[in-house]
């Protein structure tokens, strides 16, 4: 008897603290993402060191994720990749965590730049342009306007893929004719309004480019998108469709950055800091960055970065591009009033 | 007017009048029922506009409750002017009702109103950049929420107010009007402040009744007018909401549905709805005009050919035969209809009338005008065969008395009798030489028949049918139960010897006829040329005793009768003669018995008798005659009842005895069995005259004759007396046989013809009483006569 009571205690207080020793219980991240954002390995590579599994739901209309984070349905995720512009606008409604209290070893890593863009509510993740995709094989006329993808030529007229983006659509509507990306006046607005609707009927889809080469794989049949820079590779490997060239239009492109933000209708979890954290390890994050295209915001992840990664201009833009873009900004109440009925119209466009 | 021109003019209108009827009748019936149905088509549509404004209506209302109750709202609501709404809940509200016009295309524009009229949330999907504006009906809504006094009864009916309004071009379009607050639960307001209350503003696109619109006019072009009348708003809750249906048919259709938003009115315009009838009333029309035409033309058709036409051929044909010939070209009708009727019956009447125009209706026998047509057509046909034709006139003697004693009943009778008889004893002969027996005899008129016999060799032919007609009076004619003493008398003429022409054939065979009565009752006689000349004679007779008696031409001869035993003047005969030129040669034997035919006698008789007593009275006064006066009549007196009368009245004029007066009635005359001439004689007898029977033994007077006549002498003929001469040892003499009869009837006896001495001896032997005779004397002249009687008185008184 003895003994069996002795092996019964053994075994659990061996037991608790195994648990207690161990660090904490395997825990799901669900990351609120775009497709095609993050690289599996930096997945299976978390996983194996945490043995935390990473959930990725994806969106790929940001005013659906707004919709979905200002509804109160954010709490269905741990980690949601955010636009600098959106961020700000949405911390309005105290919907994030402040994230400077996170205990993370790897910001020091992360640019500065990046960082004063998210604010306290968000950790860079990447950032780039907006520009014009387009299949080389197809096109027959130089893009180098805005212009061209509101009135496409006529190879590209009924294979348009474009973005409606309250902010982001107008924003290059705007500088199609010459205005600014962000700017409030009633009349320039209604002349974006104006090429919004008039491009409608040329194109094809309203479905993000990158979704859509991904539904349709081979068979993507759009020529011309209007597109994030980061978003090349997931094109291209998608449709497999090699001549997809990505170019940004000479009156200028607005620059934006994406950041990490937390929902705050739960606190944070373990693995999501431990995930936050390996995200910014330098290795993981060229890793990552090379693995899907896009610009990182972690400069140790720069320093480690392949020659072509640093040469390629869609992912790292002359610097007298970068002199005709804007950052984003905060809109006034009315301005971005004006945008929203923008898009109804354009929506309910017969 | 002819049948067929009538036919038009009764059948067209009839047909027309009918069929206009009958088109008319069922053109109100299909009218009725198209009004019927256009007014049931229009009643639907009506009614699905109604429906769909309460459809409209309900989803509308539907969708703002859950536009307004959704967490977008409420958080927008609850804070309307900030940044975050802004980005967040406008946004997502614009979405929202975007998605909403998806699927309810008629929403248009919702604004969210404060009690001061304030928007604070407006979007109009068709112009995003408008600005709100607050309706009539909102601001009323407001306007009452704030003036009331009572805010909760107001509130707590949730009622939503709808209102549809048409406007000129016809764009109907459905506003809905809601209160509600952020701060309260939609179903439950009343509690609400007007600080928390907002009004919700829907207009909808002016789409009201646009697809319904449009078929209406696509169906009916501009003959439906849809009109919709507003109601006075009213919150009702639609629960309660009665349509009610108004259908008014009267030259339009007028469909009103009433509910509780107003009235949905679709009128159809009496032009719409005659122009629906058009296409109605062009086919009953039409169909109407062609029944007209085909029917008249069928039934005119018809009747042409069934009724008409075999009635013009009946009558072409019967024109057609009137030409030809009598009936020829018609024939008998079997198809059992009117029209074979008709000609079956005219037929008959052809028939009848032929037969009347041929026969004599009496004895069915040929009358005088066909046998005429047979006659020369026989005549024709013996010339050409070189044949002979018989023509036997036949003439029946004391047919009269028949008449006159049986009746003409029995007298036609008799006749028919007669006839049938005729074609049975011809039957024979006619079957070897005429046509039928009813072709070849005739009945000419009265009691004259003919016969005509055909294709003879000889005219022994004619003779023996002669001898066979005259064979049928042998033993007297019956008839009935009587048998009557009628005979026959025939004269035959032959053709073509006699004759060729018709009338001449007929002339002769009447000579021959009148011949064969002069030789004695019973005969027949051939035409003989030698009848033409007695025909003559007969005829000059006629004339001339016409002419004596006109001129008084008359005179009497005396022939003196003398007793037997003494031969003195026992009376006198008188005799008539004539100095009339035309009678010269004629002797009164001759034109007595013409005379008798002509019916002259008369006049004659009397004459002769008032001579006699004239004569008789002066012989008497003047020479001292004391005989008697034998006057000779005609037995035809005996038949007349007035000779009594003239007879007596002569005795009343001349002072004469009858008993002096002897009428001497020729013996052949007195031949029948007739009670009106025995009466006749009784009659006579009656008056006191003597009764002599003349020429006695020439005829066939039976004994009991003898013994019922009232006669008182006998005058024995001179054909008897001049057989004394005539040796007949081995038989007895008539005379004596006649004496003897006369002794029996205790009848006095006068001899006649007394020519010599022989025969007066023996007479006088025989013990007759009186004798006459050229040997005693001749017939005198009064002069001579009267000298007689005085020289027989002197005589006398010396003796």
């Amino acid at each position: 008897m003895k003994t069996s009571k002795r092996i019964m205690s053994v075994a659990v207080i061996g037991t608790l603290s195994a648990a207690l020793c161990q660090p904490a219980l395997a825990d799901t991240v669900r990351f609120y993402n775009w497709e095609s954002y993050t690289a599996e390995t930096v997945f299976e590579q978390f996983a194996e060191r945490t043995g935390h599994q990473v959930s990725e739901i994806y969106y790929d209309e940001e005013d659906v994720r707004d919709a979905v984070i200002s509804s109160g349905r954010a709490t269905n995720y741990d980690v949601i990749l955010m636009d600098t512009f959106s961020l700000l606008s949405l911390q309005n409604g105290s919907n994030f965590h402040d994230t400077t209290q996170i205990p993370l070893e790897n910001r020091k890593y992360i640019g500065k730049k990046w960082q004063n863009a998210c604010g306290k509510y968000g950790i860079p993740y990447a950032h780039g342009t907006l520009g014009i995709a387009y299949r080389d094989s197809i096109n027959k006329t130089p893009i180098n306007s805005w212009n061209q993808i509101f009135d496409p030529s006529a190879e590209h007229v009924g294979k348009v893929a474009m973005l409606l983006d309250s902010v982001d659509s107008v924003a290059v509507a705007l500088l199609a004719s010459g205005n600014k990306p962000f700017s409030e006046n009633e009349a320039e607005l209604k002349d974006a309004y104006a090429k919004l609707v008039a491009q409608k009927s040329k194109v094809a889809t309203y479905e993000y480019a990158v979704s859509y080469a991904i539904a349709n794989g081979p068979s993507t049949d759009i020529s011309l998108a209007m597109v994030y820079s980061t978003d090349m590779w997931s094109l291209m490997e998608y449709s497999e469709q090699e001549d997809w060239q990505y170019v940004i239009p000479d009156e200028g492109t607005t620059e934006w950055v994406d950041c990490l933000a937390l929902p705050i209708s739960h606190p944070i979890s373990e693995a999501t800091i431990q995930f936050l954290d390996f995200l910014n390890e330098p290795e993981i994050a060229i890793e990552n960055a090379e693995e899907v295209w896009i610009s990182t915001t972690n400069d140790g992840a720069l320093a480690l970065a392949s020659e072509d990664y640093l040469g390629d201009e869609s992912l790292f833009p002359p610097a007298e591009v970068m002199a005709k873009s804007e950052s984003y900004r905060a809109l006034s109440s009315a301005a971005l009033n004006f945008r929203k009925r923008m898009l109804v119209g354009v929506a309910n466009q017969q | 007017m002819r049948l067929s021109k009538r036919v038009n003019y009764i059948l067209l209108p009839i047909i027309c009048l009918l069929l206009t009827l009958s088109a008319l009748f069922t053109y109100q019936a299909i009218k009725t029922i198209v009004v019927d149905n256009v007014t049931a088509k229009l009643t639907n549509k009506a009614k699905r506009l109604d429906s769909e404004i309460v459809q409209q209506a309900h989803e509308s209302i539907g969708l703002i409750r859950l536009f307004v109750s959704s967490r977008e709202a409420i958080a927008y609501l609850n804070d309307p002017e900030s940044y975050y709404s802004t980005y967040s809940h406008q946004g997502q509200l614009f979405n929202n009702f975007n998605v909403a016009v998806d699927t309810s295309p008629f929403l248009r524009a919702i604004t969210i109103f404060s009690l001061a009229g304030e928007s604070l949330f407006h979007l109009d999907v068709n112009d995003p950049f408008s600005d709100p504006a607050i309706s009539n009906v909102t601001q009323r809504y407001i306007d009452q929420l704030l003036e009331a006094k009572n805010m909760r009864l107001m509130l707590s009916n949730t009622n939503p107010i709808y209102r549809v309004v048409m406007d000129e071009q016809g764009d109907t379009k459905l506003s809905v009007v809601m209160p509600y607050s952020a701060a309260h639960v939609l179903t439950d307001l009343k509690y609400a402040d007007a600080q928390s209350l907002f009004v919700i503003q829907l207009e909808n696109n002016a789409t009201l009744f646009e697809a319904e619109a449009s078929s209406i006019k696509s169906e009916y072009g501009d003959g439906v007018n849809v009109t919709f009348e507003t109601a006075v708003v009213a919150s009702t809750s639609d629960k309660e909401r009665v349509s009610t249906v108004d259908a008014v048919v009267s030259s339009g259709i007028s469909i009103r549905i009433s509910g509780v938003y107003g009235a949905v009115v679709l009128e159809m315009s009496p032009d719409h709805l005659s122009d629906l009838l058009l296409p109605l009333k062009l086919a009953t029309v039409l169909v109407t005009f062609l029944l007209i035409v085909t029917l008249y033309v069928a039934l005119r058709a018809m009747i042409h050919v069934q009724i008409l036409l075999p009635i013009e051929r009946l009558v072409k044909q019967i024109k057609g035969s009137h030409e030809a010939g009598l009936g020829s070209d018609l024939k008998v009708l079997t198809s059992e209809d009117e029209v074979a009727d008709l000609n079956n019956s005219y037929l008959e009447l052809l028939s009848h009338v032929s037969h009347l125009a041929n026969f004599d209706t009496l004895t069915g026998l040929l009358n005088r005008n066909s046998f005429s047509n047979a006659l020369t057509r026989s005549v024709k046909d013996a010339i050409h065969k070189n044949t002979k034709a018989a023509l036997l006139y036949i003439d029946l003697d004391n047919f009269k008395l028949v008449n006159d004693t049986f009746g003409h009943s029995e007298g036609d009778a008799l006749l028919i009798e007669f006839g049938k008889k005729l074609r049975e004893t011809l039957r024979p002969f006619d079957e070897l030489h005429t046509m039928s027996s009813e072709r070849g005899v005739a009945r000419l008129a009265g009691d004259e028949f003919a016969i005509l016999l055909t294709d003879l060799p000889n005219a022994e032919a004619a003779d023996a049918a002669a001898s066979r007609i005259m064979a049928l009076f042998e033993t007297g004619f019956a008839v009935n139960d009587n048998v009557h003493d009628v005979q026959a008398c025939i004269g035959i003429t032959i053709a073509p010897d006699d004759g060729t022409e018709v009338e001449m054939l007929v002339r002769n065979a009447d000579a021959a006829m009148y011949s064969a009565k002069q030789n004695g009752k019973n005969n027949y006689c051939f035409y003989a040329q030698d009848l033409e000349d007695k025909m003559q004679v007969r005829h000059i007779i006629a004339a001339g005793l016409k002419s004596a008696v006109d001129n008084n031409r008359f005179h009497l001869f005396f022939m003196p009768i003398y007793r037997c035993d003494d031969l003195s003047i026992a009376g006198v005969e008188v005799l008539i003669r004539t100095t009339e030129p035309l009678l010269q040669g004629y002797g009164p034997d001759q034109f007595i018995s013409i005379a008798e035919e002509s019916g002259l006698i008369r006049k004659i008789d009397l004459w002769v008798i008032e001579q006699a007593f004239i004569a008789q009275k002066k012989l008497t006064d003047l020479c001292g005659f004391d005989g008697f006066f034998a006057i000779n009549i005609s037995a035809r007196e005996l038949h007349n009842d007035n000779f009594v009368a003239d007879l007596t009245a002569l005795f009343d004029a001349y002072p004469i005895e009858p008993a002096d007066v002897e009428l001497e009635i020729t013996e052949t005359y007195l031949e029948t069995k007739d009670s009106r001439l025995l009466d006749n004689l009784h009659s006579l007898k009656a008056l006191g005259v003597r009764l002599a029977l003349d020429d006695f033994g020439t005829g066939y007077t039976g004994f009991s004759q003898l013994a019922s006549y009232p006669v008182d002498i006998i005058k024995i003929d001179r054909s008897f007396t001049q057989e004394i001469n005539v040796d007949v040892s081995n038989r007895r003499l008539t005379v004596d046989i006649i004496v003897e009869l006369a002794r029996l009837y205790e009848l006095t006896i006068v001899a006649e013809g007394v020519e010599d001495l022989q025969q007066l001896e023996y007479i006088q032997d025989l013990g007759v009483e009186c004798v006459q005779g050229f040997y005693l004397s001749r017939p005198l002249t009064y002069e001579d006569f009267s000298k007689l009687v005085t020289q027989k008185n002197a005589e006398d008184n010396y003796q």
